[in-house]
């Protein structure tokens, strides 16, 4: 299993995945900066932290795993390689689950990387708009539980976009999926049911209710795993990954 | 001796379309065995099949006695296969590409360097592939498939998008791995010509049907000679091959070609033949006994329709 994880990190060698896992963290640490520049009242560490993880969880996290997802499916998709790796001497269900976990893995590295980012924009708010200070100090323990929890509660988006690119050849019904649990999720944002939405669970590690956040974690955590399962089952019994 | 590849009733549909019907194919350890058919026979879903990317329909698939239905990753490990066109990550270089496979395999990494050298690719390995020609693709893609040393190769029209030279060296190899490394090559090809050069066994398929299986030797000597005869009176000719029952036809000013289909003319008859041709005076200057080309005996069995075998191949750009 580690050989075929290791292949799939070496075919993302030069590709515009690694841009993507860097440019999405930077995106939101760079508007989070402006947003402070451009903000009236004052404001706290732990305010900004959220403000930023919100922005994070509700839009950039299910855009950014829709694009990595369909990216990482292309890899192999683009050149048809699935005759060749189908014929190797590896199980089958193994390709799907290396591609599930260098996903996550990449997904948990920007989650990290915002950790990083986050204080760097707080400093470079304050020094490029003078009079905009953030009280307190940056919360690293409490940001990067938040994005943890965040990270945990994506899975179960992870796994069904994951499958969705890797079932289809081309890319535009991922795309979709993506597009449009993204557009659902901004219209269910205050509904009940947005905890259960995959899209939205991400959002939800910020609920008031301390209940509906850990609850919504659960279902994005093990819903994803059991999504996760079912995909590779699937994966693997079919003659050709895509259609 | 366990045969190469084995297999029984094998038969593929895809809805009611039949790809292939119920054949047996029986590949020997270390021949080149040449996978005929036009376009559309079969070969590429047969290879499909005894790879296990598709399933059978019906019938079964051993690989040097392994089950590929209940074992497909022992019989794997024997395999090493070009299907279709040759597909890589064109962001990545050659050396890159084949180290995946390497990885993949678990196989030492030396192992690049000598494919690479094996299919003359060495100068470009470090190059994306994304700027590789179709030839060189190809030729990666048989490089690819020669890592790990499998005992069999399995190869889908390997020479496609190959220049003349590309071409040479391709059969040349393919010619010399049964004996240089022990190695059953299984090579589909619908130009004959290129299988008439390097096979040792041939199977033909027509309309998903294993027609023809058989060591080539054997085929052609199980075959009628073509005999052609370059004389000054050929209407004289014609009467006296007639009066011996001989089938014959008229080609060209000067030319008799013995009916193939007719009864094997012996050595000695064609002694015979020249010697009353003589006694006639009629000037014989050219006596011909030949044998007959895979792609004669191929269109004697299903009919015409394969690709021309002096069709040139499309040329590679310069590496």
């Amino acid at each position: 299993m580690i050989r075929v994880i290791h292949s799939e990190f070496a075919k993302l060698k030069r590709s515009l995945v690694l841009l993507l896992c860097a440019a999405a963290p930077t995106m939101v640490a760079l508007l989070s900066a402006v947003m402070l520049m451009d903000r009236d009242k004052p404001t706290t560490w732990p305010m900004f932290a959220m403000g930023s993880a919100a922005m994070w969880s509700y839009f950039m996290l299910p855009m950014t795993v829709t694009a990595l997802t369909i990216l990482v499916a292309q890899v192999d998709h683009g050149p048809k390689a699935w005759n060749h790796l189908l014929a190797l001497p590896v199980p089958r269900w193994r390709y799907y689950a290396a591609k599930a976990l260098v996903v996550a893995f990449l997904v948990a590295a920007m989650s990290v990387a915002l950790v990083v980012l986050l204080p760097l924009a707080g400093y470079a708010g304050e020094a490029l708009a003078p009079g905009r200070q953030l009280t307190g100090s940056f919360g690293w323990a409490e940001t990067g539980w938040l994005l943890a929890r965040m990270f945990a509660g994506s899975l179960l988006l992870i796994a069904i976009q994951l499958w969705a690119a890797l079932r289809f050849r081309s890319f535009v019904p991922p795309l979709v999926i993506g597009i449009g649990g993204t557009f659902v999720a901004v219209a269910a944002t205050a509904s009940k049911q947005g905890a259960f939405f995959p899209w939205l669970i991400p959002t939800n590690a910020l609920a008031s209710d301390p209940v509906r956040a850990a609850m919504a974690i659960q279902v994005g955590l093990y819903g994803g795993l059991a999504a996760g399962l079912l995909m590779l089952i699937d994966m693997a019994r079919k003659e050709s990954p895509a259609s | 001796m366990t045969a190469a590849i084995e297999t029984t009733n094998l038969a593929r549909r895809f809805g009611r379309q039949v790809a292939v019907d119920g054949i047996d194919l029986d590949v020997p350890e270390r021949c080149v065995y040449g996978f005929l058919g036009q376009n559309g026979a079969g070969k590429t879903t047969t290879i499909r099949l005894l790879l296990g990317l598709l399933k059978p329909t019906a019938g079964s698939v051993r690989i040097f006695g392994i089950d590929v239905g209940r074992r497909r990753i022992e019989a794997a490990r024997l395999i090493g296969a070009l299907v279709e066109t040759p597909c890589h990550y064109d962001h990545l270089t050659g050396r890159e590409n084949l180290a995946i496979t390497c990885r993949l395999l678990g196989a030492p990494k030396t192992e690049v360097d000598r494919v690479l050298e094996t299919v003359d690719l060495l100068h470009a390995a470090d190059r994306r592939v994304g700027g590789y020609s179709l030839g060189m693709r190809q030729r990666l893609g048989v490089a690819r498939a020669l890592i790990g040393r499998p005992k069999l190769l399995l190869l889908d029209e390997p020479t496609n998008g190959l220049d003349p030279a590309g071409i040479v060296d391709m059969r040349g190899l393919i010619g010399s791995l049964p004996e240089r490394d022990g190695v059953t090559v299984f090579v589909s090809s619908h130009i004959l010509a290129e299988i008439d050069q390097t096979a040792t066994h041939v199977g033909l398929m027509h309309g998903g049907r294993l027609v023809l299986q058989a060591p080539v030797d054997s085929l052609r000597l199980a075959q009628a000679k073509t005999v052609r005869l370059k004389v000054d009176r050929p209407d004289d000719t014609l009467a006296l091959l007639r009066s011996m029952d001989i089938a014959a036809s008229r080609q060209g000013t000067d030319e008799v070609v013995i009916d193939p289909s007719c009864a094997a003319v012996a050595a000695s008859e064609i002694a015979v033949i020249n010697f009353l041709l003589v006694e006639r005076g009629i000037r014989v200057s050219g006596l011909e006994v030949r044998e007959p080309s895979l792609e004669e005996i191929f269109i004697r069995t299903i009919g015409s329709g394969f690709a021309p075998a002096a069709a040139p191949p499309p040329l590679a750009l310069a590496a």
